[in-house]
């Protein structure tokens, strides 16, 4: 009687452990075809008209990014826990609100939407530039601290320190990866495959380590320099959306621009102390991560 | 062949005996009050298990050198063994082990297990994967609130100090532990994230940092130097990476440093670390 029984609870144990099995096996597998199907945008960009540049045609949006009030003042960072960046970067700050007179810098500021003539701007395609983006980690903070690329833009990530960096790249749409990297490494080279703003990129070795890259489907943004100064080039005559992104306003502040061929259309925007509370952080500060993660498992390389 | 097995036994045990008697591979000087303590306690283990070990060993090698087969064969002789003398060497074992256990214990008791001194400085040690923060009250003794919600790392906010309590206004949060020589300190360890282990080999202890909990652990160091901490528990993918150092300084130069504000006191403690290069005692 009890062997029959225990028979039964050993097979029953066996079939259950078959059955989460294969499920465990059917997810990934769902798992990697929406990842496959979100990632293969062909059909969509099928439907895209290729945007031909015609210099004639297309003007620039200029402006600079101010912030009202009094400038926080910026933390120091004490870099000790390692001497290779405490004698590398002896004098760093934190670098979430730059602020150089009443100007604000590390603004990113593009085109969310619009229209080009009759036509919807997300009608078109653009081909991703041939130029490589950097995302250079030297003397233990990234340079640049916000960028954007082009989908499919080449992305080089360098280790210029003598030190070892571990790149977090924190996306949601995009592949996330979290990959260490040696002094002297072989840049990890990367595309993006889909539009995604803004993907947070942190070091887990170098907890005050963050850089921010905005993955766009156009080439029309830029990135507001120590004098808040910022300008895009090349915008074909339309009327836009354009969007002032910062990491402490993740949802930025939006402005309608109107560019004419040949012109230079001004728009210029302003932060308040307000807006960037420090409390406005992205990811959650307090997200865990597992006690054992192995990134070289199921990873393109 | 049996013999030849008896002598590398016995070479064997010469050499495990040589390696703690020559003490080239010895553990970093001891720099806290306790230290001593621990040492002395941890020799006395050595001597009472390497007698053991080594007559044990000797007596193996004998058996195998005096019954090794020599051609001549014997028909072998079945004992069921002496349960008076088994009795009476479990007897002692258990003696030996309990007295040292009972020692040990009250070495350990005494620095986990009591009340800091009374005056002793008090740190707040926050663990996170992969960094050591080391939080002071500043000049008014009184350390600051923290909020989990107010934690933010880029903004060089890794305790979540909340800048809207006064006593926070002195406070300051560094990755180096500085500590006054001749001083008790009274470490109170808690974890972000997942637990930790605080370790200096010449502090002859470790604590573990536990989310959630308040740990406290006090000791009194002695000797000026620099000295690497490291955490002794997995605590994910960069564990290895989990290092910091502490400071211990002569008494003007710590009291002047914990005066100062945030930016000043990262600053000296750059200069300090030059000046007190790391202790590489090993």
């Amino acid at each position: 009687m009890h062997s029959s029984r225990a028979r039964f609870l050993v097979a029953l144990f066996a079939a259950l452990c078959l059955l989460a099995f294969a499920a465990a096996c059917s997810r990934n597998a769902d798992d990697a075809e929406d990842a496959e199907g979100s990632g293969d945008d062909s059909a969509e960009v099928a439907n895209l008209t290729p945007y031909k540049s015609n210099p004639a045609q297309e003007g620039s949006i200029t402006g600079t990014v101010s912030f009202a009030g009094a400038a926080p003042e910026k933390a120091p960072i004490s870099m000790t826990a390692d001497p290779v960046c405490a004698s590398a970067n002896p004098d760093a700050h934190a670098e979430d609100i730059v602020v150089n007179g009443d100007k604000l810098q590390n603004v990113l500021v593009y085109i969310k939407e619009g229209k080009v003539g009759d036509k919807s701007f997300s009608g078109y395609s653009f081909a991703p530039s041939s130029t490589p983006a950097t995302l250079d980690q030297h003397g233990c903070h990234y340079v640049p601290h916000v960028q954007a690329v082009q989908v499919n833009q080449t992305l080089n990530i360098v280790n210029s320190d003598q030190t070892s960096h571990n790149i977090n790249f924190d996306a949601k749409l995009n592949e996330k990866f979290n990959q260490g990297q040696g002094p002297q490494a072989a840049p990890i080279v990367k595309q993006l495959k889909r539009a995604e703003t803004v993907v947070p990129v942190k070091c887990n070795q170098h907890p005050w380590m963050r850089a921010y890259v905005a993955v766009l489907p156009h080439p029309f943004f830029a990135v507001s320099d120590a004098s808040g100064k910022f300008e895009i080039k090349g915008v074909p005559a339309g009327t836009y959306t354009l969007v002032a992104w910062h990491e402490k306003d993740q949802k930025g502040i939006t402005q309608t621009v109107t560019v004419t061929a040949g012109g230079a259309a001004t728009t210029d925007f302003s932060f308040n102390a307000d807006q960037l509370k420090a409390e406005n952080t992205q990811g959650g500060a307090l997200r865990m991560m597992s006690a054992l993660e192995f990134p070289m498992l199921g990873m393109e390389h | 062949m049996g013999r030849a097995l008896a002598v590398f036994l016995w070479v064997m045990t010469g050499l495990s005996v040589w390696m703690f008697l020559s003490g080239r591979w010895w553990f970093p000087r001891a720099i806290s009050e306790h230290g001593p303590a621990y040492d002395q306690q941890f020799l006395l283990t050595i001597i009472v298990v390497g007698v053991a070990f080594a007559a044990a060993q000797i007596a193996l090698g004998y058996a195998v050198w005096r019954f090794a087969d020599t051609g001549q064969a014997t028909r072998a002789v079945y004992s069921h063994g002496n349960n008076r003398m088994e009795i009476l060497w479990t007897i002692i074992t258990a003696a030996i082990f309990i007295t040292l256990a009972l020692l040990g214990q009250r070495v350990w008791w005494g620095l986990h297990m009591t009340e800091a001194p009374p005056g002793s400085a008090q740190v707040h040690v926050v663990a996170q994967q992969f960094q050591w923060n080391f939080h002071y009250p500043g000049p008014d003794h009184v350390f600051g609130r923290t909020r989990p919600e107010k934690i933010s790392d880029e903004t060089i906010n890794y305790i979540g100090l909340d800048s809207d309590d006064p006593a926070s206004k002195d406070d300051t949060v560094t990755q180096t532990l500085v500590t006054k020589a001749d001083a008790p300190v009274q470490l109170i360890l808690n974890s972000r994230d997942v637990t930790h282990s605080f370790w200096v080999p010449q502090l002859r202890f470790k604590q573990d940092a536990v989310p959630g909990l308040d740990v406290k652990v006090h000791f009194t160091p002695k000797v000026v130097g620099q000295y690497e901490i490291a955490c002794a528990e997995l605590c994910g993918q960069q564990h290895y990476k989990m290092r910091a150092y502490m400071l211990v300084l002569p008494a003007d130069e710590y009291d002047e440093l914990v005066a100062m504000s945030q930016a000043d006191f990262n600053k000296r403690v750059t200069e300090l670390v030059k000046k007190y290069p790391l202790n590489t005692n090993f």
